[in-house]
């Protein structure tokens, strides 16, 4: 059999590659090419790949009521996974370390909040929060999140601590230390590609949320994605802000991604430990 | 300066009985090693002493005093593992220092510390690297540190020489017995080569299901294995086994089997605690075993010695290993210096076979004990 | 005539050599062991011979017929993995039919076929079970019949007896020779124990670093090994090497370390003199034929007792002398009868007849 890295007609190979590629980052790129074109340019037909930039759309969107959602975005997700990731790590110790009395019960019952569709719990959910007077605030929205990325991060990071030689943490033990600091100094420093990666994951999911934040916020606690849909006016959608709009939903997410991407590289092949 | 005593230990999982009422005593400063198949309860043992696994029942007492109820933390106990279980998030240096800091020890003392282990380990250049950058080696070292920086009341190996390969592991045994003696700290080595245990014990404890089978010295448990079990798992190649039935006639005692009839030599016939008709096993050392070419010829009933067709020679070393096939389902192997004196031999030609009857071993065939 | 040859055979994997320069034959029926440390290149060259490694220069030979550029189903070669490499879910039975099912060979052959090699490795009663039914030896013995079926031109063994413990691993190496003794196949076995090497291979291929280092039978690789490295690979306990100074004394050569002295006698000193020029040579004693005894003699030096481990009816006693650890094995109830213990003083003998000379700087045997 040949080697696929000797074969002579590796350009072929490319192909496939590059044709994935493309209709992965394509619709992202084209979204970004809008956010600097003229209302004029965005409908051009055939599309335009050359043309003349302009920053109008973001001075627009800087200046708007959007950039205030985005700061309401940011806080509920930020709050939202940093509670979710400790509650998580915690719980997912636990559910890996001790076995009890129908433990794998009650974790597939953690897990299976993940699975609800937001559209069966909207209306419970806002009925919950109208009564308990939190409707249109960030405690709202940070609760609810929670509960799904709690789930998620209890899901994710049981596998990363699973994955840790029991041998590793007896070895602590041995060496001196007891429970709470053997899961401090030796389990958690372990985990912590598993941490970065999950929290990357949590910050996505509640920042691309929608219907919830449609149904749970009206004026002063709107998101990013609700702002975006109420970018449409009396005459017509205006493309280009929304494109800036979206982009600029991205930046905190990439920040935080570019932050911690080593850390990502590991987790994403669950680490190889020697 | 430490001793441990383990009063009838059970172990149970679930519903395996792992271990079924074990006891022993380790003297201060000896190295004993727990020996058996795998599955036997040894490592179950270890990880009792160590508090990693509670038991059923059972107490045991480091220093006279019974640590049933204490983390292994509290017991001022070192392991080695199997795997190594190194830290791959700290360097050498941080593995070293870690035992220490539990104690609380001030960092200048733990610095001194790590110098000696470093010194006595030879690991001098290697102290800031990380787990994923040293050798199988190297990490078994890093291991043998961690455990020894702390001179603990008890020193617990877990088959630590599994993971080398064989010369390593040669090597290695030699540099752990030399540590050993020269700490002189209590220590239990657990491991299934029996080589490797005869190396390295001060005293054997033979496991087998769950139960001990003997303890010894190596040289005891080798020249007066108890049982059938222990004689033939000591010693490589095993122990060679044939039935017999004993016969006892006029004051002399002959070991029958369809194809021989052995005399016992007079002064082992009074050894003997047997009655006549009595079923047995009968057990030579490969080493104790001479042979020479026959040509046929006499009926099997009355050969004195067994005999066996070459069924395979395999050369090692300066010896060979001659596996003969005595009966259909009987293969024994004899060991022999490959010298000129060494008579050639050819697959499927017929030896006749003389034991050193002061090295025979009986065993009786429904017990298993040993009756000689 | 199913002889094996290699020649010239480079194999490179990720920029660098994992097998260069590798020359040897195997004749036909013999049972060949490569072996070599872990790294030194065995299984490039089973690889090599199975066509999963690319060759980057030199040629393989099966049975006169180059094999370089045939696929690896075609080389009618069967291997045998140290993970046996079973069909889980499928029995005895059909794990032993599916190679010849895959060449579509009639079903009343295939049948006969399984039969014989049923009998012939006494797993007649466990046909209709699966894998894990079977016992680690059980297992072991459908992934040879796996292999067997076939009736290749060659048998590759890579390290099948890894995963077995001790006592089956002796008993499975000897039943491995006699079935090869039976069936005569040509059979290139890989592993990385010497002793089993010794024990299996009618020849044995030495390899360290990717070179070969020595071909031969295992009496003349133990008793004429080439170089240092083999000497030091096959045997053990391991050889002891000590570094010496050269020195002569008339027509005879003196090897000196410290207060140790080895004099050759005639014949090997003018060979020492005829082939190496250098002042300091290695010497090579192999661990039984060091004499070990209570007390000093105008031959001995004394040496400290650095550890003592019985072995069976033996002793290997490891002794320190200057910074050098030396291995001595001998009968406990012969040779080494005498109390031995940590730290005691005690004196050793080497025997100039049985002394090996080695280049330092090559490794190569010069006596």
């Amino acid at each position: 059999m040949t080697n696929v890295r000797q074969s002579r007609r590796l350009w072929l190979w490319y192909l496939p590659v590059l044709a994935v590629t493309c209709s992965f980052a394509g619709p992202f790129l084209w979204m970004l090419m809008t956010t600097l074109k003229t209302r004029v340019d965005t409908f051009a037909v055939p599309p335009k790949f050359i043309f003349e930039p302009t920053v109008a759309n973001y001075e627009a969107v800087l200046n708007s009521e959007f950039m205030r959602s985005l700061g309401n975005s940011v806080i509920v997700a930020l709050i939202s996974t940093v509670f979710s990731i400790t509650l998580g790590t915690l719980t997912a110790y636990g559910f890996s370390r001790y076995k009890f009395r129908r433990s794998d019960n009650v974790l597939f019952w953690i897990l299976s909040l993940r699975m609800l569709p937001a559209v069966a719990v909207m209306v419970p959910f806002f009925l919950i929060f109208t009564s308990l007077k939190l409707l249109d605030t960030h405690t709202a929205l940070i609760i609810v999140y929670s509960v799904f990325n709690i789930s998620f991060a209890v899901w994710l990071l049981k596998g990363f601590f699973d994955e840790i030689p029991i041998e590793l943490e007896e070895a602590a033990m041995v060496d001196g230390y007891g429970p709470w600091h053997v899961f401090r100094k030796v389990s958690l420093p372990m985990v912590v590609p598993g941490i970065a990666t999950t929290a990357v994951f949590c910050l996505i999911q509640s920042m691309n949320e929608f219907l919830l934040a449609f149904v749970l916020t009206t004026r002063n606690a709107t998101t990013g994605p609700v702002a975006l849909s109420k970018f449409q006016s009396a005459v017509g959608v205006n493309w280009g802000e929304i494109s800036a709009a979206a982009a600029m939903l991205v930046i905190p997410i990439a920040i935080f991604t570019i932050i911690v991407r080593n850390q990502l590289i590991r987790g994403m092949s669950f680490g190889r430990l020697r | 300066m430490s001793t441990l005593v383990i009063e009838d230990l059970h172990v149970h999982y679930g519903e395996t009985h792992a271990v079924k009422g074990v006891s022993l005593r380790v003297e201060n400063g000896e190295l004993c090693v727990f020996l058996g198949p795998s599955g036997c309860g040894k490592t179950s043992t270890l990880r009792t002493v160590a508090g990693l696994v509670r038991p059923s029942s059972g107490r045991i007492l480091i220093d006279d005093r019974v640590v049933n109820n204490l983390y292994p933390g509290e017991r001022d106990i070192a392991m080695v593992f199997q795997s190594y279980a190194l830290y791959p998030h700290m360097t050498v240096r941080e593995h070293f220092a870690f035992p220490l800091r539990a104690g609380k020890m001030p960092e200048p003392e733990i610095a001194k510390k790590i110098e000696s282990i470093a010194e006595l380990l030879q690991m001098h250049p290697l102290v800031d690297r990380y787990p994923r950058e040293l050798s199988a080696g190297q990490a078994q070292r890093v291991a043998i540190g961690r455990a020894l920086i702390r001179t603990p009341k008890l020193w617990l190996l877990d088959e630590p020489l599994n993971n080398l390969d064989a010369r390593l592991q040669v090597e290695t045994r030699a540099v752990l017995k030399h540590i050993q003696r020269e700490s002189g700290i209590t220590s239990i080595y657990v491991t299934h080569n029996q080589e490797e245990a005869q190396s390295l014990a001060d005293q054997i404890v033979i496991m087998d299901s769950g139960l001990i089978q003997q303890i010894g010295t190596p040289q005891e448990v080798y020249d007066e294995p108890t049982n059938l079990f222990v004689a033939g798992f000591v010693g490589t190649p095993p122990m060679n086994f044939i039935p017999c039935t004993l016969s006892r006639a006029n004051g002399q005692i002959v070991l029958r089997h369809e194809t021989f009839g052995l005399e016992l030599e007079p002064e082992l016939v009074q050894r003997v605690a047997a009655a006549d008709g009595h079923a047995v096993m009968l057990g030579i050392r490969p080493e104790d075993v001479d042979l020479r070419p026959v040509h046929g010829g006499d009926p099997a009933s009355d050969r004195m010695h067994p005999r066996g067709t070459v069924y395979v020679i395999e050369p090692q070393g300066n010896e060979q290993i001659v596996s003969l096939q005595v009966t259909l389902d009987v293969l024994w192997k004899v060991r022999r210096e490959a010298n000129s004196a060494a008579v050639p031999l050819e697959s499927g030609q017929p030896v006749e076979l003389t034991l050193r009857q002061h090295r025979l071993r009986l065993f009786d065939a429904n017990t298993e004990q040993r009756l000689l | 005539m199913a002889q094996v040859r290699l020649d010239s055979v480079q194999v490179r994997y990720d920029g660098s050599d994992a097998i260069r320069d590798m020359t040897f034959t195997v004749e036909s029926g013999e049972l060949a062991v490569i072996v070599g440390p872990s790294g030194s290149g065995k299984t490039t060259v089973l690889r090599a011979v199975t066509g999963w490694a690319p060759i980057a220069r030199g040629d393989v030979y099966l049975d006169g017929r180059r094999l370089n550029d045939v696929p690896p189903g075609d080389r009618d070669v069967a291997m045998v993995y140290q993970t046996r490499a079973l069909y889980g879910h499928m029995t005895v039975r059909q794990n032993w039919s599916f190679p010849l099912e895959a060449v579509k060979r009639p079903r009343a052959e295939i049948d006969q076929r399984v039969r014989q090699v049923a009998e012939m490795l006494e797993m007649s009663e466990f046909l209709d079970r699966y894998p894990k039914q079977l016992s680690g030896g059980q297992q072991q013995r459908v992934a040879l019949g796996r292999a067997l079926i076939r009736q290749p031109t060659l048998f590759l063994f890579d390290e099948p007896l890894g995963g077995l413990d001790a006592k089956l691993r002796i008993h499975t190496r000897s039943y491995l020779k006699k079935i090869h003794a039976d069936l005569g196949v040509t059979t290139l076995y890989v592993t990385h124990d010497q002793i089993e090497a010794q024990n299996l291979g009618s020849r044995l291929i030495v390899l360290n670093h990717g070179l070969l280092q020595q071909v031969g039978t295992p009496d003349g690789i133990y008793n004429r090994p080439a170089n240092r490295f083999v000497a030091g690979f096959i045997g053990s306990p391991p050889m002891n090497f000590i570094e010496c100074v050269v020195s002569h004394a008339g027509d005879q050569v003196m090897l000196l370390h410290g207060p140790l002295r080895v004099t050759l006698p005639a014949e090997k000193s003018a060979l020492l003199v005829s082939r190496a020029s250098a002042d300091s040579v290695v010497i090579g004693i192999r661990p039984e034929a060091i004499v070990l005894t209570p007390g000093a003699n105008a031959q001995t030096v004394p040496v400290q007792v650095y550890v003592t481990e019985p072995q069976g009816s033996e002793i290997i006693v490891d002794l320190r002398f200057n910074e050098n650890i030396l291995r001595v094995r001998g009968h406990r109830e012969t040779h080494l009868n005498f109390p031995l213990r940590l730290n005691d003083i005690v004196h050793l003998f080497i025997d100039p007849a049985k002394t090996y000379v080695f280049d330092k700087a090559t490794g190569a045997r010069l006596v």
